[in-house]
């Protein structure tokens, strides 16, 4: 059948005949359709769609209701018509519909295509519609694809309608991609008809995306050429996106998207390659950047031949970009670029000494390249040794064949020229480029030969050579730095370590690490070491460490430099060797004979290499027993004797103990649920229960029983509370505590009442632990209650005690309920709120008052010993938030009385560093005026932390601060000159270097008073403040050339 | 910079850095005065970008800070550059930036002397002339161009 443009019957027909008409029906909607097609009202659609979604009419009966207006001979009637329809389609659930009726209205639609170009795009529209139906039969695409190419000018339309016909692609792809192939080169041909002259970034990004797919599914043989220009037109990408672009279409998507299109056939090869080049000779840097990154896209997907053809132009553009040294980013693009194509060309070349085919080629390439490096590599005192070198090492590192060229050719000119430069720069600047050429051949070179090969007539040399710039008196620090860099890449070098060598080196490393000073070097020493022992792991342990040890051993000075340095070496190389030293130091640690500074030094190497143990799951439960029980049966029992000789030991001192809980804080939490609950009950068992079986120890005093919970034990019992808060508060939240009530009441009395500082202040913390992971329950609301009824009435808040006496005992107090608040705004406990106003109320206090701001900042921070989501606490989400807010109005009411205004501005000191930014953002209007208020106060040396704070808002630029610069320039810069405290003066300094970055309108008015002012600043007695004086007026000066240039 | 193809020196020495100056006790007390020293204005300088280079003065040796004289008392501060080679035609701008940096950091009680390391320039004493002309000096920053170009000179390098 053939449908004539302006006839409209034959559509009727077709519908009448398809969806058998229901005359009743069809009269339903007449009124809403004619309202809408003579155009007044829009509303019409939703309701339609609402009674055929929820089934009381269906879509025959509205198709066949739109027939007078189909059929009109108006062309402006038949479009609206159409596009009512249109709106009704596009608006239906995505499975509505099923195959035949989608059928019937795509022969429609498409028919509709050939009617008058006014109704095209509503057609489009309905066609879009139809491909979004879940149930489209794929054998309908080609006919929707074939009216689409055959009938619609799609450059002539609108952006929107043009984005149609592409969605319409889109969704046709992803539906029926084999029913499309069937139509071959026509569909492919049609594609590019239709984006062919494309401008709007918004279409070209989904084209991009859609382009790869067509590209790689369909025979684009005979339109190869074609369709590159229709692509490659687009290259490099010149788009800035307007300000504010809504659709966030920015130039390095459109770069990306376009790359993937390039980069997505080796048939683009002979065509793209060429236009790179053409790129890469550009002055643009964004254009060179751009071709740089298209060729590491394309270099794995191209044909080795074709990219072996313009290997020779690659290397002499990228060359040329590290020699020029325009740009960090550009040199390091360049580099990679160069790596990528060697890669890419090396690939099925086993090795370079057969001289057939494409190995040729690439042996000549790099012949021709180290030929070119040569002069250059022997002047080790120019710049472009630098350039140089670089690229030799991206091509070493690209491949085996490039590596073995390249460092065999290389590795002993370098060599040579170190032994004729004897400076000290020279010799750095070689040093480094040896070891980074031999790091990149640790992945490619595997044979002895080629190791041979390579360090050739230096192989007898090379490591004497290497260690002459190790010698005590020879160079300066940095020499040395640099020959451990290069040793170390040495010593992994098989054919060079024989036996002899071996001890020489030991020798000289162990040497090293005793007798440097200087920190860099031995750290560079203990990277060595490291690379040594993973090589040489026995030899290492018999004799460098083996040495160390003995050092530590006899307790010399710099004993404890060297334990930091063992441990590092052990954790770089091995779990093996980590044990043994872990196992060494818990002897040393066991001895009561070793003061309590030795002990401190052995406790801390020990956290270092349980944090690095316990990291592997299948060593904590050898860590519990060889670590963790060890350490608790050794303070038990020192406790054990009587207070006089607990004294004398160092298990007994508190920074030991301390010392010791930072070990249990580090295994404890990594725990499974199994092995915790174990360690759980037996500490309760031990502590609270004073039952000792678990540790094989009996309490030999029986005058003294051992129950350090207990508020009435002695002194060094009750501190053990230390080694016990990092077990219970540290433990995952599912594990069940026994004993629990009874644990947190002993340690509320303990951190109420305990007159030692220690034990009270752990106790509290471990209060809070545990208060915050306890399931909610009458246990946890009676111990709050107590703690209540414990600290704020009778300790705090009773005014009737009298003061001196009991200062500490209210700080402890003042303590234990900060910890108690934390513990429970951070799970948004019901109480929290309660707890939280009293301390809030304290801040007018007249005792405890001036201590609360501070407090305020402990409930925001993030500790490290207690309640931090490392150690499994319970943190919920915006807990931040709820503090500040509620501790807001009783700061700012706190402004309005005389006397307390310091004390305010402390308190917001102390909260505003840790208020998340948004929240910060969002609350700072009413807070700047009072910040900047705070400035001019008579003493500004408490307000160092609010410059701080101002600094990094200055930086954004908010509206609220910005409105406030005309007042605050001038206080600031009267605080520069602020003789009392040079860190106000710097403070206020970089303050006034971040207003530059206010909007120019409003900053440039001010330049001339701010150069001026800050001159007389420069003359400072300070030198750091000279130099952020110098810094800030820099950037005053500059302000007025933007605007000039 | 417009003249990358044909750069005066292409492959120009370079030497080492010094490392950022270590903050001693002294200088964080607020009641000692700390002297402005030759370190102290050769840190002002030995930043400044090379106009040709990627690189700065210090690492190709055009400042040292031997060749720095501060007389803080005496309110002088003498600075003396040695160009590349000898017929450098950036001398002059490098010599402009010196003391463009000087002027902007350095209290204005210095008085402040520019001059090419004698022997070292083929026209060593037209471009010490120009230097320190005072006016001459000022014409020049009036020009935009020479202006920015001397910026980009000054602006610290990430």
């Amino acid at each position: 059948m053939s449908w004539s443009v302006h006839s409209a019957k034959p559509y009727r027909l077709c519908i009448i005949h398809i969806f058998c008409l229901d005359k009743m029906a069809a009269t339903m909607w007449t009124e809403i359709i004619e309202n809408y097609v003579r155009g007044e009202q829009k509303e019409g659609v939703t309701s339609i769609t609402a009674e055929i979604t929820n089934g009381q009419q269906t879509v025959e009966n509205f198709v066949d209701s739109m027939g007078t207006y189909l059929m009109s001979t108006e062309t402006r009637i038949r479009a609206k018509g159409v596009e009512l329809m249109s709106e009704v389609l596009t608006s239906l659930p995505r499975a509505f519909l099923n195959q035949q009726q989608i059928q019937v209205l795509i022969e429609f639609l498409c028919a509709r295509l050939l009617d008058h170009h006014s109704i095209t795009q509503h057609t489009l529209k309905g066609l879009l519609a139809m491909s979004s139906q879940s149930s489209f039969p794929p054998s309908s695409s080609v006919q929707v694809m074939t009216a689409i190419f055959k009938e619609v000018q799609v450059q002539t339309m609108l952006q929107v309608d043009r984005r149609t016909v592409y969605n319409i692609v889109v969704n046709l792809l992803r539906i029926s991609l084999t029913e499309l192939q069937g139509m071959g080169s026509e569909f492919v041909l049609g594609l590019l008809h239709a984006m062919d002259g494309e401008k709007d970034p918004r279409n070209l990004i989904l084209l991009f995306n859609i382009l790869p797919t067509v590209i790689n599914n369909f025979k684009i043989d005979m339109f190869i050429e074609e369709t590159f220009e229709v692509v490659a037109c687009y290259y490099p990408v010149d788009f800035h996106p307007p300000p504010n672009d809504p659709y966030g279409i920015s130039r390095e998507k459109l770069a990306l998207s376009l790359k993937t299109c390039l980069s997505s056939t080796p048939k683009f090869a002979q065509f793209c390659l060429p236009m790179v080049m053409e790129k890469l000779s550009s002055d643009l840097q964004t254009a060179r950047l751009d071709s740089y990154q298209l060729l590491q896209a394309c270099a794995p997907v191209y044909s080795q031949g074709d990219m072996m053809s313009y290997i020779e132009a690659i290397w002499s553009y990228c060359r040329k970009e590290l020699m020029v040294g325009a740009s960090v980013e550009l040199d390091q693009e360049a580099v990679k670029t160069l790596g990528a194509v060697v890669k890419a060309v090396s690939t099925g070349i086993q090795s370079t000494s057969s001289g057939g085919g494409g190995d040729g080629d690439l042996n000549s390439f790099l012949r021709n390249i180290l030929t070119e490096c040569r002069q250059h590599l022997c002047e080790p005192d120019h710049r472009m040794i630098h350039p140089c070198s670089k690229l030799l090492v991206a091509v070493a590192t690209a491949s085996y064949p490039a590596c073995i060229v390249v460092l065999k050719y290389s590795v002993p000119i370098l060599l040579d020229q170190f032994h004729i430069f004897d400076q000290t720069r020279e010799r750095m600047v070689l040093l480094d480029i040896i070891q980074r050429l031999l790091h990149s051949g640790h992945d490619h070179i595997k044979e002895a030969d080629d190791w041979r090969a390579i360090h050739a007539h230096h192989l007898d040399t090379v490591v004497t050579t290497v260690l002459s710039t190790l010698a005590k008196d020879q160079g300066v620090p940095d020499l040395r730095k640099a020959g451990l860099g290069t040793l170390g890449e040495l010593v992994q070098v098989p054919v060079l370590m024989d036996q002899s060598r071996l001890e020489l080196v030991g020798q000289e490393l162990t040497r090293i690490l005793l007798e440097e000073a200087n920190v860099d070097v031995r750290c560079e020493c203990i990277k060595t070491v490291s690379c040594f022992a993973s090589r040489h792991t026995e030899f290492v342990k018999s004799t460098i460490l083996t040495t160390l040890w003995t050092t530590v051993q006899k307790g010399e000075s710099g004993y404890q430099r060297i334990v930091v340095d063992m441990a590092t070496i052990v954790t770089n190389t091995s779990d093996d060797l980590s044990r043994s030293l872990t196992s060494e130091l818990m002897v040393e640690i066991a001895k009561t004979e070793l003061n309590s500074e030795q002990h401190l030094v052995y406790l801390a190497t020990l956290n270092t290499l349980t944090a690095h143990l316990s990291s592997t799951p299948s060593n904590l439960e050898s860590l519990l027993s060889s670590v963790v029980h060890p350490l608790m049966k050794m303070v038990v029992s020192a406790t054990l004797q009587s207070s006089v000789e607990a004294g004398n030991n160092p298990h007994c001192c508190g920074e030991v103990l301390v010392a010791m809980a930072e070990v249990f804080r580090t295994v404890v939490p990594k725990l499974d649920t199994s092995m915790g609950s174990k360690l759980c009950q037996c500490a309760v068992d031990v502590f609270l229960h004073g039952n000792l079986t678990s540790l094989e120890l009996t309490n030999p005093n029986t005058s003294v029983p051992f129950s350090p919970l207990d508020p009435r034990a002695p002194v060094h019992q009750t501190q053990l509370v230390t080694v016990l808060q990092p077990i219970v508060c540290s433990l995952r939240r599912d594990i069940h505590m026994p004993s629990s009530k009874q644990l947190m009441s002993s340690l509320l009395h303990i951190a109420a009442h305990s007159r030692a500082w220690l034990a009270s202040t752990w106790a509290a913390k471990g209060l809070a632990g545990v208060v915050n992971k306890h399931p909610a329950g009458s246990a946890l609301d009676e111990v709050l209650v107590e703690a209540e009824v414990l600290v704020e009435a009778e300790s705090l808040l009773g005014q009737a005690m009298s003061s001196g006496q009991e200062g500490p005992v209210k700080q402890q107090a003042l303590m234990a309920w900060v910890l108690l608040t934390k513990a429970l705004v951070m799970r948004s406990h019901p109480k929290a709120t309660t707890f939280l106003t009293t301390l809030l109320r304290l801040l007018e206090d007249a005792e405890l008052g001036a201590q609360v701001p501070q407090t305020l900042g402990m409930l925001l921070e993030d500790m490290g010993d207690v309640l931090s989501e490392g150690l499994h606490a319970d943190v919920k989400i915006m807990y931040k938030q709820r503090v500040f807010l509620q501790a807001l109005p009783f700061v700012m009411a706190l402004f309005n009385k005389d006397d307390l205004q310091t004390r305010a501005i402390t308190a917001l000191c102390h909260l505003l560093p840790s208020i998340p930014r948004p929240v910060l953002l969002a609350e700072l209007p009413p807070i700047i005026p009072r910040l900047v208020q705070s400035l001019r106060v008579t003493d500004p040396r408490p307000t160092l932390p609010i410059l701080d704070i101002l600094e990094s808002l200055l930086e954004e630029t908010l509206p609220s601060l910005v409105d406030q610069a005309d007042t605050l320039l001038p206080t600031l810069l009267e605080l520069s000159a602020y003789q009392a405290s040079m860190k106000v003066r710097i403070a206020s300094l970089k303050c006034v270097g971040a207003i530059t970055s206010f909007p120019h309108h409003l900053v440039y008015p001010h330049q001339e008073t701010v150069v001026r002012s800050l001159a007389p600043r420069l003359d400072d007695k300070k030198r750091l403040v000279r130099q952020e004086a110098g810094k800030a007026r820099t950037k005053w000066i500059l302000l007025q050339q933007d605007t000039k240039g | 910079m417009s003249g990358r193809e044909e750069l005066d020196n292409v492959n120009p020495t370079i030497h080492g850095k010094l490392g950022e100056r270590h903050i001693l006790p002294t200088e964080e007390d607020d009641d000692v005065a700390d002297a402005i020293d030759t370190r102290e204005v050769f840190d002002l300088i030995r930043n400044i970008n090379d106009p040709e280079h990627p690189l700065t003065l210090e690492e190709l040796n055009v400042v040292q800070q031997a060749e720095v004289e501060v007389d803080d008392p005496g309110n002088v501060v003498k600075v003396t550059f040695t160009p590349t080679i000898p017929h450098c035609s950036m001398a002059t701008l490098i010599g402009l930036a010196i003391r463009v940096k000087l002027i902007r950091s350095l209290p204005s009680r210095f008085k402040v002397d520019i001059n090419i390391k004698p022997g070292t320039h083929v026209s060593e004493n037209a471009v010490n002339k120009q230097l320190a002309d005072k006016e001459r000096v000022a014409a020049a920053l009036e020009n935009n161009h020479l202006l920015e170009v001397v910026n980009q000179c000054l602006t610290q390098r990430d």
